[in-house]
C-alpha cells in the first residue's frame, strides 16, 4: 500500500462530495477495488462514527485506523480536514450576492431542502434497527429531552445505552 | 455588533463539543447550536441557519465548514485553528479509542443492546435538530418572511418527498430547494413589492 496514493483516495472522496456520509461511495469503489479494504471493514467504521463524539465525518478516521493504524488514520484525517477550507471561497462569494431577494430565497429554501432530507435520512437510520415498542419508548423519552434543551447530549445518549441495555 | 470572543475561549468552547458530542454529527450540531446561539449567544437563529446553509454548498465535512467559519466570524484566523483543533482533539481521539475497542468487543451482547438504545435517541436528537433548522424560515414573522408561508411548507414536503419516495440525490434536492426558493423570493416581491 502506497501511502501518497492513500492519503490522495481520501482527499479525493472529500473534494468531490459533502457532507459526512458523501465521500462513502467514493471510498468504497476505490479502497475494495484496491484490495485495500473489506466491506466489513465499511461497516464498522460507519457503526462507530454513529456513536463517538465529533462529526459523522469522523467514522473515515475509523476507517483510516483499521485499514491502516495510527498512520492511516492520520492521512485520512488530512485527507478530509483540507477540502472543507473551501467554504471561505463559498461564503466571500455568497457575501457578494448575500443581499439580494432571490440568494435569501436560495439559503431559506437550502434549508428547507436539508431539514426534509434530514428526516428522512433519520427515519431510514431508525427503520433498519428494525422498530419496535422498546425503541419508539426510547425515540420518545430522548424527544422529551431534547425539546426540554436542559439536558446534555452526553447524557441524553448515555441514557439510552443503558436503556438499550436494560431492554434489548 | 459584530461579536468577538478569544481563540482561547473559543479553543475551550471547541473542546467541550469535541469531548461531549456522543452520537455523532447529530448531536455535535445540536451542541454547536446550543453552544453558540442559545448558550453564548454569539450567533442568532437566522445567523446560524444562513452559516449552516453555505456549509452544505461546500466540499466535505459540513461541520468542520461550520467550524471554520464559526472560528473565523468570532476570531479570525486563529478563530478557525481553535475551533478545529477543539473540536478535533477530543473527538478523533475518542473515535480512535472506540474503533480499538470496539473491535475487541463488537460481538458481545452487552456492546449490541447499547447501539440499538443509542440509535433512537439519535434519531430523536436529529429530528429536533431538523426542527431547528428550518423553524426561522417557517416561523418567521410576516415582515421577515421571504416568500408567504405555505409555499415553505409546501417546499418542505416537496423535498421529503424526492427523498423519501424517489431517492433524489440530496445535493441535487438542496440545488432544487434552492432555485425554487429563489424563484418564490423573487416572485413574492414582483407580486407584493416587499423588500
Amino acid at each position: 500500500m502506497d501511502w501518497l496514493t492513500y492519503f490522495l483516495l481520501f482527499l479525493k472522496a472529500a473534494l468531490l462530495s459533502t457532507g459526512g456520509f458523501g465521500p462513502l461511495p467514493i471510498l468504497h469503489d476505490d479502497f475494495i477495488a484496491r484490495g485495500w479494504a473489506t466491506e466489513r471493514q465499511f461497516t464498522e467504521a460507519l457503526g462507530v462514527g454513529q456513536i463517538s463524539p465529533g462529526p459523522n465525518g469522523l467514522w473515515v478516521v475509523s476507517f483510516g485506523f483499521l485499514t491502516g493504524g495510527l498512520p492511516g488514520a492520520l492521512l485520512a484525517l488530512l485527507g478530509i480536514l483540507l477540502p472543507p477550507f473551501a467554504v471561505l471561497l463559498v461564503q466571500r462569494a455568497y457575501q457578494r450576492v448575500g443581499h439580494l431577494t432571490a440568494t435569501q430565497g436560495f439559503t431559506d429554501g437550502m434549508a428547507l431542502a436539508i431539514g426534509g432530507a434530514g428526516l428522512v435520512i433519520f427515519a431510514r437510520l431508525f427503520v433498519v434497527e428494525g422498530i419496535d415498542l422498546r425503541g419508539l419508548i426510547i425515540f420518545a423519552g430522548a424527544f422529551g429531552l431534547a425539546l426540554l434543551n436542559r439536558v446534555p447530549v452526553v447524557l441524553v445518549i448515555g441514557l439510552a445505552a443503558i436503556a438499550g441495555i436494560l431492554l434489548y | 455588533m459584530a461579536a468577538r470572543v478569544s481563540a482561547f475561549t473559543l479553543f475551550t468552547l471547541w473542546l467541550r463539543i469535541g469531548a461531549q458530542s456522543f452520537g455523532g454529527g447529530v448531536a455535535t450540531q445540536f451542541l454547536i447550536q446550543k453552544t453558540f446561539v442559545q448558550q453564548r449567544a454569539v450567533l442568532t437563529d437566522e445567523e446560524f441557519t444562513r452559516l449552516f446553509a453555505i456549509c452544505q454548498i461546500a466540499p466535505g465535512v459540513n461541520l468542520f465548514a461550520l467550524a471554520i467559519l464559526i472560528g473565523n466570524k468570532l476570531a479570525g484566523f486563529a478563530g478557525i485553528l481553535a475551533a478545529l483543533a477543539g473540536m478535533l482533539l477530543p473527538s478523533v481521539s475518542i473515535t480512535l479509542l472506540m474503533t480499538a475497542g470496539y473491535a475487541q468487543f463488537k460481538d458481545s451482547s452487552i456492546m449490541q443492546a447499547a447501539v440499538r438504545g443509542i440509535t433512537p435517541a439519535v434519531t430523536a436528537l436529529g429530528v429536533v435538530m431538523c426542527w431547528k433548522l428550518v423553524r426561522p424560515v417557517l416561523l418567521a414573522p410576516a415582515s421577515h418572511r421571504r416568500f408567504p408561508q405555505v409555499l415553505g411548507f409546501g417546499l418542505m414536503a416537496l423535498c421529503l418527498t424526492l427523498v423519501a419516495a424517489f431517492n433524489v440525490p440530496t445535493f441535487a434536492v438542496y440545488l432544487i430547494a434552492g432555485g425554487l426558493g429563489a424563484l418564490a423570493a423573487s416572485l413574492t416581491v414582483l407580486r407584493f413589492g416587499k423588500e
